[in-house]
This record gives structure tokens, sequence and C-alpha cells, in this order.
């Protein structure tokens, strides 16, 4: 009974006949939605790659303290400056701290950041999205509009006026970062939602007698959220290049708080010196972790892809 | 391969059918599986006659003529035996090139979904003019007027105005005859239809057989028509084709299919569509074929219809029926012909000899003659 | 009320009020033009001033092609869609205008199938909690009692219950659509819209689907309302048919009546366009072609909307066009509960010969009650908005019962030996 077979007008995913491409006439068998997600995930080198740069990324951030030997801070004038060795794997800075030990945490400072923007966006940007897509007509207006106008703000500079007017710190940089995040999501999930709100099942729902709060979570949101997740994922990525833009203009976090940010930005003297480490180690993780995050986004959306429909 | 061929033709020598396909066999090769989607199925098309082939999803009716024209991609699809000859050659040894030669000018196909040949950016006339210009040589000026001409000839009103439309401009029905047109172009020997009324709505197709019928007597086209529907094939085939799961079950003339059906499959099916025809019967219950055609990745083994069939006894699990010939009409069912008779009495409540008078429904009643 | 007497066993009239009662029906979709400020440029006339009952236990057929109004108007009679005019009555109450608080009791007793197995089941979720949404939605049972009632929902249609954890994809076209029909089943309605349940799907499959409605219809003596384009399946399910062209219902009749006495042109049409499953028959029956394809309903013709088409009024065209040009026909009683609009309709029988029925020998012709005179209508008078509403809106109100053949017919429903 689990063999599934076309129906007579044609499988929707697989089409009608066509010139170029014919259907074998069975259809195969199908696992279950979740195996089948899997599988294909596998399958993807390029977002196994990426999963397994995040799962390395995360673990330090998780086992941080327990990884460094060292602290993070302090000033240890007898190891200043040193290069990578066996004793400090990615060397010291210019107060002897070693450099290892900073990273690892700036990871977790980086996904900290990265995990509650995108959080905070996602609520955001989900409710009003949702809201603009599924009431349409002049609710749809207005909240469409607003959006535009927010989309018009430069990213970088209005973060930096937020954070500034916040007074700094690390609850100034989410907030600030955020406020731009959740745009985009809610434009995504908006289109996700006009595509989804017209379907039968929809409309069988309604017959069904459910509510306009039923639909949308249990009908339209499990449907429509698999781009905007795509996209959160790669946000992510996005977000912490924002920070480490921000820490590195100055706008962000200051010492002791470590940021990859910080670091590249403070060491950068430390390049013509000839100690390019300090700035090499946090580069490469800030590259790699967004690398991860941008790679397991597109093996997301190539997995989850509904080709099974 | 001569030998098959009068085999399977003994009615007429080798070479004189415009099309004659022999135990045409195509495999798709998936990372799931094998899928068996035709095993083992012959027919052959005369010039100016009907070849209906009918079969549910999963029959493999679109894959055998694809395979004819050398649409099926070759990985995945493979084919795994059998010849088609037209006119002299084997269509599926051809090259690429040949085949595509072939298509279009010798042998057209048209579809369920006219957007499918029609390329929506494209103007219609152009379109057509692009495709009688890739086979032939003549002037755009010649080949326009060909287009009108064609245009008309499958009944869209004003063609000199109508031939510089786009697709979307033409209704559903519009757009199955410019496709037919196009399909004409080139004066094709054989003409594939697979499926081109079955979106259409029931007032509009029946205008488009009728053109698919006048145009055949026109022009002396073969038709193959697949379809599922069988009031469609008892208008206008001449030969009938069933086919289960990639396979041939019977073959035949309409009044030898639909009077005296031989195999079991056939009875369900007939049995499927309600009976309007007669009063007595409209109401009576459907024939339920219980079950669902199998996943041609898994053919049942022995006959393909065994598991769903009332009448099966113990060979049919096993034996893989060959094809039985009663003059024309040819079935695959091991069943001996009285059990044949009898069962197609049972289900159907047809006897021997039926013929459309008015006290059929009474023949009918009487029950079975052996 | 004589009418009793003809209508199938199941059906026992509630103080005699049809089930639903559909007046004036209009449904209008504005179209729609301009970039910020959108205007009305014009609208589609989807249903047109549309009037029929439905009664308890029948199956009321809809049949039309493209554009008729048929869907249309069955979503509108399940308040899916908001009407733009005329009445809609539910076991008597009138429910119109009821807003969506008010009308989700109601979806209690009225359900919808749907036409695509693949669309109407919401792809991520599992079989399982699809059939028991309803039960959820209307708060009638969850936890355990929700589970037996999802299992045994499952087992009424035909599938195996151990699978309401599988998802759509699954499953085939037919399991689809058992699913699609034990999740309306959940709730116990009374009236069942089934918009296209089998056109999707493979012959033999349509069978099984079909059989299942029948079975379902008596053991829970369920109401239909069957919605679909294919006369012939229509008619095999129908008590009676409505035929519906350009958004009007352009005549009304049992299914044998339909077939054998059809009196509309359109009718005699479709009819003809039918491809019979008999080659003798298909190939000797009259064929009345239709020029051109079937319009829009954006801007129907003046007058009977088929008159442009209609080989009858263009058979004599001086004499005959300039009434159907302009007037447009009401449903008039043709005999009894067969109605049908139409200034020159079909003579007598055309049917037969047009639809290549064979009459059963021997058996009695199914004379027409003897009841059912008109002049039985002055009790049935309701106050009606038109004049010419009134005669139809009587007529078509005892366009009820088919003839007493059908229900000897109906009590020979068992399977011919089958399994």
């Amino acid at each position: 009974m689990t063999t599934p077979t076309e129906t007579q007008s044609g499988h929707p995913d697989i089409g009608g006949p066509s010139a170029e491409v014919p259907i074998p006439d069975g259809l195969l068998e199908v696992a279950s939605l979740r195996g089948e997600f899997w599988r294909r995930l596998r399958r993807n080198k390029l977002a196994v790659a990426g999963m397994i740069i995040l799962a390395v990324i995360v673990f330090a951030a998780i086992f941080a303290n327990f990884i460094s030997r060292f602290p993070t801070d302090g000033f240890n004038p007898s190891e200043v400056r040193e290069g990578p060795s066996l004793k400090h794997w990615f060397g010291t800075d210019v107060l002897g701290r070693d450099i290892f030990v900073r990273t690892v945490h700036g990871a977790r400072f980086s996904l900290v950041v990265g995990v509650s923007v995108v959080s905070v966006s996602l609520l955001i940007g989900l409710t009003i999205g949702g809201l603009a897509g599924f009431f349409g007509g002049k609710v749809d207006t207005l909240l469409s509009r607003l959006i535009d106008i927010w989309l018009g703000f430069p990213y970088l500079v209005g973060a930096l006026i937020i954070v500034t007017a916040l007074g700094g710190g690390k609850f100034a940089l989410v907030a600030a970062l955020a406020t731009f995040g959740w745009v985009t999501i809610a434009r995504l999930f908006r289109g996700s939602v006009i595509a989804i709100r017209d379907s039968e099942y929809v409309e069988a729902a309604r017959a069904l007698g459910a509510g306009n709060g039923r639909i949308l979570i249990r009908h339209i949101l499990p449907n429509a959220i698999t781009p905007t997740l795509v996209y959160a994922f790669a946000l992510v990525g996005t977000t912490i290049i924002a920070e480490a833009a921000l820490s590195f203009l100055g706008y962000g976090v200051r010492d002791p708080e470590t940021s990859w940010g910080l670091m590249i930005a403070r060491n950068q003297g430390q390049i013509l010196a000839g100690h390019s480490h300090m700035v090499l180690f946090p580069s490469l993780a800030l590259t790699l972790t967004v690398l991860g995050f941008i790679l397991l986004g597109d093996g997301l959306r190539d997995s989850l892809d509904p080709r099974l429909r | 391969m001569t030998e098959a061929q009068i085999e399977t033709a003994p009615a007429t020598p080798p070479g004189e059918h415009l099309l004659d396909v022999t135990d045409l066999a195509v495999s798709f090769f998936t990372d799931t599986g094998v899928v068996t989607a035709v095993d083992g199925v012959s027919f052959s098309l005369d010039a100016g006659r009907t070849l209906a082939i009918v079969g549910e999803s999963g029959s493999g009716k679109t894959v055998s003529t694809q395979a004819m024209m050398g649409l099926i991609p070759k990985p995945p699809g493979r084919i795994m035996g059998g010849t088609a000859y037209f006119r002299g050659r084997d269509l599926l040894t051809l090259s690429k090139d040949e085949m595509r030669r072939i298509r279009g000018s010798e042998i057209a196909m048209i579809f369920q979904e006219p957007l499918t040949a029609l390329n929506p950016v494209h103007r219609i006339g152009n379109q057509i003019i692009e495709m009688i210009r890739s086979h032939e040589e003549i002037s755009k000026k010649e080949a326009k007027q060909r287009a009108i001409e064609l245009l008309k000839i499958v009944g869209i009103p004003q063609p000199d105005q109508r031939v510089d439309n786009y697709p979307h401009e033409f209704s559903g029905g519009m757009r199955q005859r410019a496709m037919i047109a196009m399909a004409l172009a080139l004066n094709p020997a054989i003409l594939i239809a697979d499926e081109p009324t079955t979106a259409l709505d029931v007032t509009v197709q029946a205008q488009i057989l009728e053109l698919l019928k006048g145009l055949q007597e026109e022009f002396g086209m073969g038709l193959i028509m697949i379809t599922h529907d069988l009031g469609v094939v008892a208008q206008i085939a001449d030969e009938i084709l069933v086919m289960y799961a990639g396979r041939m079950v019977e073959r035949g003339d309409p009044e030898d299919i639909f009077y005296r059906p031989q195999h079991p499959y056939a009875w369900g099916l007939l049995g499927s569509i309600p009976r309007v025809l007669d009063e007595e019967l409209a109401e009576e219950r459907l024939i339920n074929i219980p079950g669902m055609p199998p996943s041609l990745q898994r053919v049942p083994a022995g006959c393909p219809f065994h598991p769903r069939c009332t009448f099966r006894f113990e060979p049919c699990d096993t034996e893989r029926p060959e094809l039985l010939r009663r003059g024309d009409h040819e079935d695959a069912c091991l069943l001996d012909q009285v059990a044949k008779q009898a069962g197609r009495a049972e289900l159907l409540g047809i006897g021997e000899a039926p013929k459309a008078k008015p006290s059929r429904a009474v023949a009918k009643k009487a029950g079975t003659r052996s | 009320m004589t009418d009793v007497v003809s209508r199938p066993e199941s059906a026992r009239p509630r103080g005699g009020t049809p089930l639903v009662e559909v007046q004036n029906l209009k449904k209008y979709f504005p179209i729609l033009e301009g970039i910020v400020f959108k205007k009305e440029v014009g609208r589609v006339h989807a249903v047109d001033d549309v009037s029929f009952d439905i009664y308890e236990g029948e199956t009321l057929g809809l049949v039309g092609e493209t554009g008729c109004g048929k869907t249309t108007t069955g979503r509108v009679i399940l308040r899916l869609l908001n009407p733009t005019a005329g009445t809609i009555r539910f076991e008597g109450r009138d429910i119109s205008k009821l807003d969506p608080r008010e009308l989700r009791p109601l979806r209690r007793k009225m359900q919808i199938i749907f036409q695509d197995p693949f669309a109407s089941l919401d792809p991520r979720m599992t079989v399982g909690s699809i059939i028991g949404e309803p039960l959820d939605i209307h708060r009638l049972a969850d936890g355990e009692k929700k589970f037996r009632r999802t299992q045994e929902l499952m087992e009424m249609v035909g599938l195996n219950p151990d699978r309401h954890n599988r998802y759509p994809h699954e499953f085939s076209g037919g399991m689809r659509q058992r699913v699609g029909v034990a999740r309306a089943l959940a709730v116990e309605p009374k009236l069942i819209v089934c918009d296209e349940p089998v056109s999707a799907l493979d012959v033999s499959i349509q069978a099984q689907i079909l059989n299942l409605l029948d079975d379902l219809q008596k053991e829970l003596g369920l109401t239909y309302l069957f919605i679909a384009h294919d006369l012939s399946v229509v008619r095999h399910v129908s008590d009676r048919v409505a035929v519906m062209y350009l958004g009007k219902i352009v005549e009304i009749a049992s299914g044998r009546d339909l077939y054998i006495d059809t009196r509309h042109p359109y009718t005699g049409a479709l009819l003809s366009a039918i491809p019979k499953a008999d080659p003798v028959v298909a190939r000797a029956t009259r064929r009345i072609l239709l020029t051109g394809d079937v319009p829009s309903p954006v801007n129907p013709p003046s007058g009977c909307r088929f008159h442009p088409r209609c080989p009858v009024a263009n058979e004599r065209p001086e004499e005959r066009l300039p009434v159907c040009s302009t007037q447009e026909p009401a449903l008039e009683s043709i005999e009894g509960a067969h109605v049908a609009a139409c200034h020159f309709p079909l003579p007598p029988k055309a049917g037969a010969e047009i639809s290549g029925v064979h009459l059963s020998g021997g058996a009695p012709s199914p004379g027409k009650t003897p009841d059912k005179t008109p002049g039985k209508t002055p009790g049935k008078t309701r106050a009606r908005s038109g004049g010419g509403a009134t005669a139809t809106r009587a007529a078509g109100k005892r366009a009820a019962k088919p003839a007493g053949k059908t229900t000897a017919s109906r009590a020979r429903k068992t399977p011919p030996g089958a399994r």
C-alpha cells in the first residue's frame, strides 16, 4: 500500500509528458520525509563540509573553558608577541595573552551574538511577514511599505548609530543588529505565506472550521518556513561578520571581551611588524565560521527542496 | 529479425506495415532500482489507420512511443530489446541526428498540454515556420503561407491574423489545434497523440477528435492515440492495445475488445466505467479492481496482474503468459477459452455475440452462452 | 407529501424542508486593475442567479464545463466564498450572511471533498493528524478517544489504520483521496460537497472511490452535492442532475430523464460530445458539434447565454435568434420534476438518440408519478422577488424526487458477482 503511482493527469513534480524528459511510468518507493531529508543532506558534500566546520566551532564555543589552559586576559610580559609554538598554539599577542584561548572564546562570543540576533530577527520578521502575507489588503500594504522604508537604511551605519545610542556592550550590539536583520526575513516569509495561503489544504482547513490562528501556526508556518530558515542560517554568518566589523570599527565590544573583530582591529598594526599570526588566526576563524553557515544553509535548501511534493 | 516479424504479423508479410514494433523493452536504471517501464510490447500500424494504446498510470503506454521517437534519455533509460521498423529502418538503432530528422517530419507527436510543444514567448506562426525551415529549404514567405494554410486546416478562424498571435492568446482548444497544425507542418506519416484531449472540456474534445479523424482521412496518416479514456478509444480506434504494468495484455479491434474482451484486466477496466448506455445498468455498482497497479520496479512474477485478479489460478504467479492469438485478437492470460467466457459473463454480463441493437440489454441479461 | 414515495429509502424529510435551499444565488468576482489603487473594471459572473434544492439523503449532481460556475456554487454553499447576492438555507436556516464565528458550528454539518488528492492534504502532516484535525477543531475528542476515532475512520474508508503516521506523499492518489474522505467524515456531517472527487484518478481507482462514496452514503445517511464535468459519472451517482452553463442552470432532471428525455440543446450537445464506450453506438449516434470554445463568464451573451453556439437557435435564425438573443429563458417544468430553461426545447425522447441509450427492452417505462401535476403548485408558493422567478421556484422545488423506476434500480445495486 505504500507504493505510490502517478495520477492520470500527471504527477505534479514529474510533470506531464514532454518532449524532453520522459517519465518512468512508475514512481519510486519514497521514504519518510525525515529520512529522505537526511539522506540528501549527507550526499551533499559541501553541506557536509559546512556541518563539520560548524561542529568544530560549536564544540569549541561550548567547551571553551575546558579547552584552554591559559586565561583570556591578563598581562604576561614574559611571553609577549610570541609566534605559534607548542605551548601557545596560536602564539601570543601584545599583552602576552594566548591567542588560541582568545580565539576560542571569540567563537563563543560570535555564536552567542549571531544566534541571538537571528532569533530576535526571526521573531520579529516572521510575525510581520506572516501578518502581511496572510491578511493581505491594507495590512499588507502598510507592513510592506514599512519593510521597504526600513530596507532603505544603510545597514552598518544604522547599526552603528543604535549601538552608540544604547551605550555599547553586548546587549546594544544584539539590539542594533537585530533591528536590521528582521527585514529580509519578513520579506521572504511574506512571499512564502502568500504562495501558501491559497493552497487547497489551507482551504480544506477552513472548510473544517479552523480559525486563522490554527491555520497560521499549524498549516502555513511549517510549510512556509523553509526558505526563511535557510536564509536564517546564512544570516548567522553575515551577522557574525557585521559584529566583527562593528567591533573592528570600535563600536562593538571592548576589552577584555574577546571578539574576533576586536582582535583583528587591535592587532592589525602587528602585521607589518612581522607578527601577523595575531591577525591571521582570528581572521581564519571568522572566515571558516561564516563559510560553514553558508554551506550548511545551501545544503539545507537543496535537501528541504519540496521535490517530494 | 525477419523471423520474429513473421511470427508476430502473420496476416501481412513483413515490410508492409508503416510501423512495426516488436518486443519493445525499455528500462530505467535509477539509484533506487531498475524500473521496467516496458516489457515486450509489439504492435503495428498502417497508413490511414488508428491504433489506440490504452492503459492507466504506470502502464508504459507513454514510454513505448517515446522510445520509438528516441525521446528516452539514455541514462537512466535504456532500450533493453526489440525493434521498431519504420520505412525500412529500425528506429531504435538510429543515431541522434537521424532521429532528429525523422521527428517532426516523418513522425510527429502531440501532447496533453500544448504548452509543452508551444513556446510561450514566440508567435505561433514563427514556431511553425521555424519548424518547417529546419527540415526543408524554403523561404520564410513560403513557410508562412504554409503556416496559414495549416491553421486553416485545423479550423482556426482568421488564420492570416492569428498566425501572429502568441500561444497565450489562444484558448485551450485553439492551442491544441495550433499544436496539431505544427505537428502536421511537414506532412508526417505517423502522428502520435499522447492524451491530447484529456485536459479539454468534453465539447472541445469532441471537436478535436473530429478534427484528428478528418485530418487522418485527408492525409492518410497513421495515428497512434494514447489514452486512458475508453470512450475515446471506442470512437476512433481501428485497433486497440491494452497495456498493464509495462506489458501488453490484450490487442484487437474495437468490437473484440468491447464485446469479447478476453483478459480479466480488460474486464475490470470496462466494468469500472459507468455503463450509462444501458438504462438498467447505469446505476449498477461499478466493478472494483482491488489494490493498485504495481510499482514498475517490482513487477509481480508470472502474470503482472495476478495479485489483483479474481480469476487467478495456480500457474498465474509463476508462469508469464504468452500472447494467445485468435485471428487478430490476442491476449495474455492463462485461462482457457471457456473460463474466459465464463469470467467475462460473470463480471460484465456479456455473452458471445452482442450487437448494438436496442434489445442488446435483453441479450445481456439472458446470460452466458459458451 | 406524495413525493416521499419515490425518494430513496434513506431520505426522510424533516418536516418536508429540503436540507439545502439555494435561491437566486449570485457570485461575481471583481476584475481589478491598477497598481496602487485597484479599480474594478469588470466582473466575472461565475454564478448568476441560480436556484435549486438538495434533499436529505439524495445525491444531486452538478455538471458543466469550464466556466459554468459549478465549483463556485459548491464553494458558496459551504460559505467558503461569500455570496454576492441570494440566499442559502441549510436545514431551514439562512446561512448566507453568517459571520465566521457563527459558521463554525455549521462546519460540522457540511463538509467538502476536494478534487486534487495531492494539494488538499497538508504535506507536512501525518495522515492520522490530518484525519484527526477536525476532531481537534471542534473539540470532539482527544487523546485516546481521538486516536480510536481516527483508526475507525481510516478503516471505514478502506485505509490500513497502521499507516496513520505516514505522510501523504507516501500514498497513491486513490489512497490520498480516501484520506480526504475520512477527514470529511470525522465530524459526522450531513452534507458533503464532492468537488470533482474522482477526476484526477485512474479509471479503476475511480470505481473504488465511487463505490466507497456510495457505501458511505447508505451507511451514514449522507447527502451529496456531486460536482463533476464527466456526465456519465454524474449520471451514475446522482439521483438528480443539474446542468450548468455560464453561471446558469439550464436543466435539472433525474439521471434517466437527462439521458433519454434531454430537453436543453446544451445538454444535448454535452451528451453527444461524450465519447461512448461502445464502438458500434459511438459510431452510430447523432453528433451535435458545437462551434468555438466555451466562452468566458466575464461578458456573457445577452438573452439565453447559449444562443451563439446553440444548434437549435441557429437552425432557424430568423425565427428563433431574435427571441433567444434577447430574452433569458426561465427554468420551466417539462414534466413533473424535470425542468429546463429554453425557448425551443428539444422534442421528447430526443435524448435517447443523442446519448445512445438502449431502452431496456421489455421493462416498463417509468411513468411519472401522477401527483406531480402543476395543480400542486399553489400550496408551495412563497414570496419571491421577480414575477418569473416565482413560477421557476415552484417548479424547481418539485424537481425533487427521482421517478419511481430509479428507486427500483437502486435497490439492485449489488456487485454482479464481483469480489
